[in-house]
């Protein structure tokens, strides 16, 4: 009996198909919104530079992992000096830390509706060089064949999104400094597609 | 006429200021443009991405009107006390 559930597991194993989904979106439409709220000082920003894969199995969708990488030197704001003090080495200090990352070990509290399965991802997020572990909440799309209709390759489209708050502090960004005019908890909000062609 | 000349850089830099959108913060050199693309064309019901992209434009911050005002005040204190400097060799 062991070994017909042992083989009977082995089968649906290989059954189910993990496809790799690369997130660097051909388009350019990828982008990461971010917002800080302080008391005399609102910023609005977003950045374009986004890479990186995800795996994803759509019969076994908890065993999603993979990271985002996001280049630190895209993100963007309108004011030219808030820019600058932004990627500066007292902030974000993006020519020794080019890269923000949040890799993700797997997914929990699953709810599918239809195409979208609906979770809480686990994994670790590393702002200059720190790094914490964080729950985040997303939405994914499995659009199956769909991404020839977007790029004109064959192949599947998956659609991550999610909205969630990181504290600047966490990541040791000016602990408690100017606090009035830069919130300490950054609400981000991503839409990414990302694209696994046929081989 | 005098008082209306003083004014005039606050007005002038006031009125630019808000026909450009009020903006409280300082200066912007790029304008954030967000639009709400389907993720396939033609299929919306499959979903939307928000599309930004960025124009180069100038917006004046809360700085302009600032400057305005500062000038102006400058103007009311020297023409203020040129009179009362004025009054005083008079006497």
């Amino acid at each position: 009996m062991k070994f017909i559930s042992l083989f009977l597991l082995s089968v649906s194993a290989l059954w189910s198909e993990v496809k790799s989904f690369d997130f660097k979106d051909a388009k350019g439409v990828n982008t990461v919104i971010f917002q800080l709220d302080a008391l005399l000082e609102s910023i609005n920003g977003s950045a374009g530079g986004i890479s990186g894969t995800v795996s994803f199995d759509p019969e076994n969708p908890e065993s999603t992992k993979g990271s985002i990488l996001l280049e630190a030197s895209s993100l963007r704001v309108d004011n030219p000096v808030l820019q600058e003090h932004m990627h500066g080495e007292d902030w974000l200090n993006v020519s020794k830390f080019p890269h923000i990352e949040f890799s993700l070990s797997n997914l929990r509290k699953i709810s599918t509706d239809g195409r979208t399965v609906k979770a809480v991802a686990d994994g670790k997020m590393s702002i200059r060089q720190v790094t914490l572990k964080m729950n985040i909440p997303v939405e994914i799309t499995y659009l199956e064949g769909m991404l020839e209709k977007r790029n004109r390759i064959p192949g599947d489209l998956l659609v991550v999104r999610s909205k969630f708050t990181v504290k600047r502090d966490d990541f040791g960004i000016r602990p408690g400094e100017y606090l009035d005019k830069v919130a300490n908890e950054i609400d981000i909000s991503i839409n990414l597609a990302g694209a696994c062609p046929l081989e | 006429m005098k008082y209306f000349l003083i004014l005039l850089p606050f007005l002038m830099t006031f009125s630019y200021w808000a026909s450009e959108g009020r903006r409280l913060s300082l200066w912007a050199n790029q304008v954030e443009n967000r639009e709400e693309v389907p993720i396939i064309e033609g299929m919306p019901e499959l979903g939307t991405q928000t599309k930004v992209t960025w124009q180069k434009k100038f917006v004046p911050g809360m700085e302009t009107p600032s400057l305005g005002f500062f000038i102006s005040t400058i103007l009311f204190l020297s023409h203020y006390f040129s009179k009362r400097s004025l009054k005083k060799s008079s006497l």
